[in-house]
């Protein structure tokens, strides 16, 4: 079984790396885990190959543990995976709440879009009357 | 210690980032606030080679940590 995440640990160096699958934690999650870590590592990124990001942690604590910084980095990493994926699959419900949000605060706000949602409703009619009588010609 | 990522000429360091990962307008951004930092970039194949004013790597590895900072401002 492939793993979406590879950890690997290079004491000698001092760093840990992880091999990221960029098909499912995207560089905006990478970019985002790496913010949280800005005063616990230095955080350099490279292409491992076409779907693969290095992910190269250099501990500012020498004694802090590689291998917990790479496991809490991927922890970070499965955190804002979940929360991009919720917040594309809860954009709909997001904007009706604020539609509705907006137009309790502004009761004439419904009105004009009725009117103008009629306005459209009405265009349309026309238009099909319109190319139904062409035909008929 | 030894950065891959780091090259040295003279007495200037360069750090190799990734086009894909590190956009130009990101690089252009950090020029543009921190301009005494940074020397001058250019761009090579599929890396962007950014050259800093008298750093260390230590100066650079913070570089690079400003540069995910900037991103996510």
């Amino acid at each position: 079984m492939k793993k979406d995440i590879v950890l690997e640990k290079n004491e000698k160096e001092d760093f840990v790396k992880l091999s990221v699958d960029s098909r499912i934690y995207s560089k905006e999650t990478i970019f985002s885990a790496g913010y949280i870590f800005l005063d616990r590592a230095y955080i350099y990124l490279d292409k491992d190959s076409a779907d693969k990001i290095g992910v190269w942690l250099y501990r500012k604590d020498k004694k802090q543990s590689l291998d917990t910084l790479g496991k809490e980095f991927y922890n970070e990493l499965l955190n804002y995976a979940h929360y991009y994926s919720s917040l594309r699959a809860n954009a709909e419900s997001v904007k009706l709440l604020l539609q509705r949000a907006l137009f309790s605060a502004a009761p004439s706000m419904v009105q004009e879009a009725e009117e103008k949602e009629i306005e459209d409703l009405i265009k349309e009619l026309e238009e099909e009357e319109k190319k139904e009588g062409s035909k008929k010609k | 210690m030894n950065y891959p990522f780091l090259q040295k000429q003279g007495n200037i360091l360069s750090v190799r980032l990734n086009k894909e990962l590190y956009p130009q307008d990101l690089i252009e951004r950090a020029i543009k606030e921190e301009p005494a930092g940074i020397h001058s970039f250019r761009t090579q194949k599929q890396y962007h080679l950014v050259r800093l004013k008298e750093a260390t790597s230590e100066d650079c590895l913070a570089f690079l940590n400003y540069l995910i900072y900037l991103n996510r401002k």
